[in-house]
């Protein structure tokens, strides 16, 4: 540990101990509900998708003993959309190609929610 | 909330990831911007390769536990604990003086195994490494990067 680090562990800690004991659990309580309080914002929740999305385009090019891998992956990706839409469900069309539906996608294939707060781009399909 | 807390967030040396990034993000029409850091010990508070911080880390939330006596911090994420110790440093810059953190992003990587290319150590063993991890670099002032050496290194 070099001194710059012993010093800031040392001022993180005197910080800790001279904060008010309230003033410190409800600056814990905020920022943990950061996270965890309700349902993400739709560009919280469109980021996760992403995501997943990021994660497919990198097993494209993997071989049949990944595509299991894939189609437990969007079995999963279709359970946490169907949490929060009802109209936006991942079909699998072949082995390891599948086809994203969204009933909501303009002529371009961009997606957007009822709440304008982000607009999204989801291919239409990411066949291999 | 970012991986990372608020900041500006680059992929260690990794331009595939940079490429799926601006495909998935920008529409497809993006460019790949190369700069170079120097990951020096009191500027990043480096997760991946210095384990004197990976210690430091664990420390520091113990602490703010004992301290608080509360047990929510134990199920903080990283991003809820940087927001925490970052609004500290800004008055006092000691308690936290580095300029970015770096870490390794290892979601799905057992899965992705060939993307990650992990590798055994021994053929009778299944021990691991892996060695195309996804590492991410938040810089919390971009002001503090040297953007001389900003290039393009690949445009769509």
């Amino acid at each position: 540990m070099d001194d710059i680090q012993k010093r800031s562990l040392e001022a993180f800690e005197e910080m800790l101990k001279s904060m008010d004991k309230k003033e410190l659990n409800d600056l814990i309580e905020e920022i943990s509900s950061m996270d965890t309080a309700g349902e993400p914002t739709v560009a919280e929740y469109f980021n996760q998708i992403e995501e997943q999305f990021a994660h497919f385009y990198f097993s494209e090019n993997m071989d049949d003993d990944c595509s299991k891998n894939n189609m437990d992956h969007f079995q999963s990706f279709q359970n946490i959309l169907n949490t929060k839409y009802d109209n936006v469900f991942v079909q699998e069309s072949t082995k390891i190609n599948f086809n994203i539906l969204l009933n909501q996608q303009d002529a371009n294939g961009i997606f957007d929610t009822s709440t304008k707060s982000k607009k999204s781009m989801l291919k239409n399909s990411l066949a291999a | 909330m970012q991986f990372l807390g608020t900041g500006y967030y680059f992929w260690d040396n990794n331009l595939e990831l940079a490429k799926v990034w601006g495909k998935h993000h920008y529409n497809g029409k993006y460019a790949v911007i190369e700069v170079d850091f120097d990951l020096k010990s009191d500027s990043c508070y480096d997760l991946v390769g210095n384990r004197s911080h990976q210690i430091d880390l664990a420390e520091r939330l113990n602490k703010l536990s004992v301290n608080s006596g509360s047990n929510k911090t134990k199920k903080w994420t990283l991003s809820q604990f940087f927001t925490f110790i970052r609004k500290f440093a800004v008055s006092n810059r000691d308690i936290f003086p580095y300029e970015m953190i770096r870490a390794i992003d290892l979601l799905n990587h057992k899965k992705y195994e060939k993307v990650h290319e992990l590798i055994l150590f021994t053929e009778d063993k299944d021990n691991y490494t892996v060695i195309n991890p996804k590492i991410v670099i938040c810089v919390f002032d971009k002001n503090r990067l040297n953007l001389q050496t900003k290039r393009i290194v690949f445009t769509s």
